[in-house]
């Protein structure tokens, strides 16, 4: 189903998405970087669920966890939730047309974030905001124009 | 093949092509996944739960955390990347007068610091005389270990930063962390090549702090944000005024004594309130350095 290159692309979008998420920004902008893995990781899971499965998507989220030095399991288990959101409404969400998968992005990455917080909130000392929906908004303006990108490079090196 | 394609394609549908066939057995394998998928969805869910807490409350976990951050440090690395290649082509385009310029003003500084330095011998040699006099236990120089940054936290929440030496270099935890000008952090995990720090301006960071002027001791605690600490508990009548340089007192084992830490900016007294309110502004260029020194303390105790 996936050839050689599908993996290759795979792996070395999601190192890509890893750099963008810790890439230094001014701090107006970094409130508002979109959660670039968990959209790397869902446009997979929706383009080939078979190859990204649970255990993937959870050694992604742990990965996660070491880079931006959180407690080890926190991103895993809010990428875990994620991915579960997304295989179950797989087949639907593949139906819908751009727009409608942005709104679903807002509502999944809001999801995410919420999750985030919590844990955040548990774990330190840090005060709940609203800021935390920014990511989810800026996600979703940039799903369609994500999604294109992505299904052009995996058309170009056989992914999907 | 694009009907190879086009089948591969729509592999997320396959009960639409199966059930074509007539087969009604093709239903199954579909049920088996989402069954597996909620079965391993929910190990790993209790996994990660599982991980939250040993990770929060105990220190087992420290080993998998280092092992793990060797796969994350090329990105690190490479996020590093762009700001290096900038130094690097600042470092060779800069012209002859540039090069002249920038050395006929370091010699200069060089002077004056060497002028200091004398002063500091001779103050150095008084001060173990009269410690020797009082029978106090004398203050011992600290050696440093030179480290440059390699990445900051991306969450604007945290104050954290990443520098390039670990484990390797017998960096450890706890091990204090400073600028040219004072205080930067502490480092709070280590892997083979590199190590976090937090820094005292994150809202997870307090530090035992006195003031120079007096010797008056107090805590400041950060505020998350990257311009200022908070004074806690200091009562009305403390005496701190605006203006007053804050030292490291030692208190707590971790920083070494007498190093500077911040600059206080503003005192707030209210007698309706039980304490006054103080913000201070960290001396240490937080964000602006490349270049930081670790200081080994190693005796003084760490965990």
């Amino acid at each position: 189903m996936v050839n050689k290159d599908g993996h290759w692309l795979v792996w070395m979008t999601l190192f890509l998405a890893a750099y963008l998420s810790i890439m230094p920004l001014p701090s107006w902008m970094a409130v508002a970087r979109p959660v670039w893995l968990a959209m790397v990781v869902m446009f997979w899971l929706l383009v080939l669920p078979r190859y990204c499965g649970m255990f993937f998507v959870w050694c992604v989220g742990l990965i996660m966890d070491v880079m931006l030095g959180v407690v080890l399991g926190q991103n895993a288990f809010a990428m875990l939730i994620l991915a579960m959101v997304t295989q179950t409404s797989c087949r639907r969400l593949r139906l819908y047309p751009l727009w409608q998968q942005a709104f679903m992005v807002l509502v999944m990455v809001g999801l995410y974030q919420l999750i985030y917080l919590w844990i955040n909130s548990a774990t330190a000392h840090i005060q709940p905001s609203f800021m935390y929906i920014l990511p989810a908004v800026t996600s979703a303006l940039l799903w369609p124009w994500f999604s294109l990108f992505m299904q052009g490079l995996g058309r170009r090196f056989g992914a999907v | 093949m694009p009907c190879v394609r086009a089948s591969s394609y729509i592999n997320c549908f396959d009960i639409y092509p199966k059930r074509l066939d007539g087969s009604g057995a093709s239903i199954n394998p579909i049920f088996r996944k989402s069954q597996s998928i909620w079965a391993s969805f929910t190990l790993l869910a209790l996994v990660s739960l599982l991980l939250m807490f040993v990770d929060h409350r105990f220190d087992y976990l420290k080993q998998v955390r280092s092992y793990l951050s060797l796969v994350v440090t090329p990105i690190h690395w490479l996020a590093d990347m762009p700001a290096r290649v900038f130094f690097l082509i600042n470092d060779t385009v800069s012209s002859h007068t540039d090069l002249i310029e920038d050395n006929a003003r370091l010699s200069a500084r060089n002077l004056i610091l060497e002028q200091k330095l004398q002063k500091y011998a001779a103050l150095m040699a008084q001060n173990v005389r009269l410690r020797e006099l009082l029978n106090s236990s004398r203050i011992t120089e600290e050696r440093v270990l030179v480290a440059e940054l390699i990445g900051i936290d991306p969450d604007p929440r945290l104050q954290q930063i990443i520098i390039n030496k670990g484990s390797l270099n017998d960096v450890y935890v706890g091990q204090p962390l400073l600028d040219a000008y004072g205080v930067m952090g502490q480092v709070i995990s280590v892997s083979p090549f590199s190590s976090r720090v937090l820094l005292i301006t994150d809202s997870n960071h307090r530090m035992p702090v006195q003031v120079n002027r007096n010797g008056y001791r107090v805590i400041a605690s950060g505020t998350g944000n990257s311009d200022s600490l908070e004074i806690l508990h200091a009562p009305d009548t403390a005496d701190i005024k605006e203006g007053d340089l804050l030292m490291s007192s030692g208190m707590g084992q971790r920083y070494p004594v007498g190093y500077p830490v911040a600059m206080v900016t503003e005192v707030a007294r209210d007698t309706g309130r039980p304490f006054s309110h103080i913000i201070a502004k960290p001396v240490a260029q937080l964000h602006q350095g490349r270049l930081v020194m670790l200081v080994i303390t190693k005796s003084t105790g760490s965990d």
